[in-house]
């Protein structure tokens, strides 16, 4: 927290250094949050880009009112959120899901093999955007229900209910499929 | 079946998986930070170019106010004061040690103190202070010194020419302003009307202890001098140091 405050008073004072940092600390958890919103890899470096670069732009200017990695969080959500619908994929093909990426790269438990994991990206890609997002936010990035109903600007009670439909919704696939 | 904590702790461990897992590929990588220090760069150099002008606009302002100021207080001073306060006392009569002299309305509310330091005078105008850049006209210190050769009588000086004004710490002379600035023209007048008296032959009257020059004031105030002093004066004071 602290680390951040300081990292964006650098920011202001024009340190290109403290930009890089900040990009190195973050990247990851952006494109993980664009990745699992958008089940696209290409779209959601895309989207880490304009992000980040819209970020930069803001230099000396920036004003944050909460802390750095929310704020980044919730600027690539809503990004994606801001996306054409057309350009998302709304309807996932199981088939498209990339498994080989789970295969190669996740490190999962016993409690989740290759088949569970391909039912859980199925069932979250079949939740809405909305209630798919606030799963992500607070399960993935550990984002509490108020940050992130500050950032959107929408009532908290608005937010947990979402991520409870969310749950409830995941509950039901999840029952059906395993 | 799965219950709500089971399905959170489920997900949880699904999402976090899939974090660990993200990878930007090599190229993009380094585009994004590439395009992001271009952005930053241009956004500094726009902050710059933004205070830049701030700091241009600023100046610009601040010596059109000082012109406008100056234009205001250049047109009060012409158009009410200026050509009617034509007083060269304290610019060549008064030391450094001297004070100042005042003009006064009986109320109080018209006053202007020349500072003999800075040759420079200021007025009030109930009771605030106006600070006027005051061009005084030429010197007409020979009507002051006519006035303290008159008052040599008075003060029983021995000879005219050797006062000196250094020898006051402070001459006060109290009229009244409003009807001098109506009737009177300017201060000159006033002078010129004593020396008038004085070529005259005019007398003042000796009676009076020299300590309690007020009572000049109430001679000038109730006798028929020439000149109609007496409309105007209203105290005369002089402080020996």
């Amino acid at each position: 927290m602290f680390e951040d405050k300081w990292l964006i008073w650098k920011l202001r004072q024009g340190s290109s250094d403290a930009l890089c940092h900040i990009y190195e600390k973050y990247k990851k958890n952006m494109l993980a949050l664009a990745h699992a919103l958008l089940n696209d890899k290409t779209l959601a470096e895309d989207i880490v880009h304009d992000c980040f670069v819209s970020f930069a732009g803001r230099g000396k200017t920036l004003e944050l009112k909460t802390c750095l990695k929310s704020y980044l969080l919730v600027s690539v959500a809503n990004r994606i959120k801001n996306l054409s619908r057309d350009n998302l994929k709304s309807d996932v093909d199981i088939d498209e899901i990339e498994i080989a990426d789970l295969n190669s790269a996740i490190p999962l438990s016993n409690a989740i093999n290759i088949e569970l994991a391909g039912k859980i990206d199925s069932a979250m890609q079949q939740l809405p955007y909305d209630q798919r997002e606030i799963i992500s936010l607070h399960l993935q990035h550990g984002l509490k229900f108020r940050e992130i109903a500050s950032l959107q600007n929408v009532s908290i009670n608005t937010i947990q209910s979402r991520y409870r439909y969310g749950i409830d919704k995941l509950r039901t696939l999840l029952d059906e499929k395993v | 079946m799965f219950n709500v904590k089971k399905t959170e702790n489920l997900i949880k461990e699904y999402l976090h998986a899939k974090k660990n897992a993200a990878i930007f590929s090599t190229s993009m990588d380094k585009k994004i930070l590439s395009d992001s220090l271009d952005a930053y760069e241009k956004s500094n150099i726009s902050t710059k170019s933004v205070h830049t002008n701030i700091y241009k606009y600023s100046v610009r302002a601040a010596v059109l106010i000082i012109i406008i100021t100056g234009f205001i207080i250049n047109h009060i001073s012409k158009n009410n004061f200026y050509n009617e306060i034509t007083f060269n006392i304290i610019q060549h009569t008064f030391s450094d040690k001297t004070g100042s002299v005042r003009i006064n309305s009986n109320d109080g509310e018209f006053s202007i103190i020349f500072d003999n330091k800075g040759k420079k005078g200021y007025v009030i105008i109930n009771q605030e202070k106006k600070y006027i850049p005051l061009k005084l006209p030429n010197i007409t210190n020979k009507y002051l010194e006519s006035f303290l050769e008159m008052s040599a009588d008075y003060f029983q000086f021995d000879k005219v020419d050797n006062i000196s004004l250094n020898d006051f710490e402070r001459i006060s002379i109290q009229i009244n302003a409003e009807t001098l600035m109506t009737n009177g023209k300017n201060i000159n007048n006033f002078f010129a009307s004593l020396i008038q008296y004085r070529n005259n032959g005019g007398v003042f009257p000796t009676q009076y202890n020299g300590s309690e020059f007020a009572r000049l004031a109430w001679h000038f105030s109730n006798q028929n001098t020439p000149g109609g002093i007496a409309n105007y004066l209203t105290n005369i004071e002089i402080v020996c140091p």
